[in-house]
């Protein structure tokens, strides 16, 4: 899984450089993931404007990311496509994961 | 009545170009596009779910896709010859067993898997799951508009 990283101030911004977040690369999605929680980054936004689909071993990845901050930190989600925030709504996990239309407008919100 | 049959083998790695595939189809066929996305994360979840459940992710065997579209519907028929699914996944997956209740504020709790049967069940208008001899099919049908008897109950 391929990521592009930047950050402002201590937020980290991740960059998700691929379209699909299937069961196929779902793993090193989380893997991916995980180790920037590892390395210490507690506020982290995920830039989805690249990704058109995501299935359920997709949105497990983004979970189990989440739960490995341990309640200390959050991961937020900008640019998510309409079929990729349709999936988001149909399992109630836009009410789970703050979502925003760029990761600009996610750094106004935590700022 | 048209069919057509796509088959694939049983690595996850595969799934991606058949999910294309079918999303286009439904375009093809009518449906708009987030329709077809819909279409297109059913087949995934379906045919992921056979290969890393029926097969237990072992690669070498097939999953077959039937599809079948007329006037009013479209019918996509996902198939393979590895174990059943359990009685209480059925029920999952046609509607008779409520989903657990999530607590979305304890984030702790959020379960990372065992959503997909459910999805399914959310976005398809009617499921069937069947075992043929050697074979289980599940049944998938998606309405190119809402049914007669949807449309009298929103009434």
């Amino acid at each position: 899984m391929k990521f592009l990283e930047s950050s402002d101030g201590n937020v980290l911004i991740v960059k998700v450089l691929e379209n699909r977040i299937t069961a196929d690369v779902a793993a090193g999605f989380k893997e991916g993931l995980v180790e920037y929680v590892k390395k210490g980054n507690r506020m982290i936004i995920l830039d989805l404007s690249d990704v058109t689909f995501i299935d359920s071993s997709g949105l497990g990845a983004l979970i189990g990311s989440l739960k490995a901050m341990g309640g200390n930190g959050e991961l937020l989600l900008s640019g998510a496509h309409e079929a990729v925030m349709n999936m988001f709504k149909l399992t109630h996990m836009n009410k789970v994961f703050r979502m925003f239309k760029s990761p600009e407008e996610a750094l106004s919100a935590i700022s | 009545m048209t069919r057509l049959n796509l088959t694939i083998e049983s690595d996850i790695g595969n799934v991606p170009l058949l999910a294309v595939a079918v999303n286009r189809i439904s375009t093809h066929l009518g449906f708009d596009e987030i329709q077809a996305s819909e279409i297109e994360l059913c087949i995934v979840e379906a045919v992921t779910n056979a290969i890393q459940h029926a097969y237990q992710g072992r690669h070498s065997h097939v999953v077959t896709v039937d599809i079948e579209a007329s006037t009013d519907h479209l019918c996509l028929s996902v198939c393979d010859t590895g174990t059943s699914m359990s009685a209480e996944q059925v029920c999952r997956l046609i509607g008779e067993e409520a989903s657990p209740e999530l607590d979305l504020d304890n984030k702790a709790s959020l379960p990372e898997s065992g959503r997909g049967l459910r999805i399914i069940h959310d976005l398809m208008d009617d499921i069937s799951y069947t075992r043929q001899g050697e074979q289980n099919c599940l049944l998938l049908v998606k309405y190119f508009a809402p049914r007669q008897s949807q449309l009298s109950d929103d009434e």
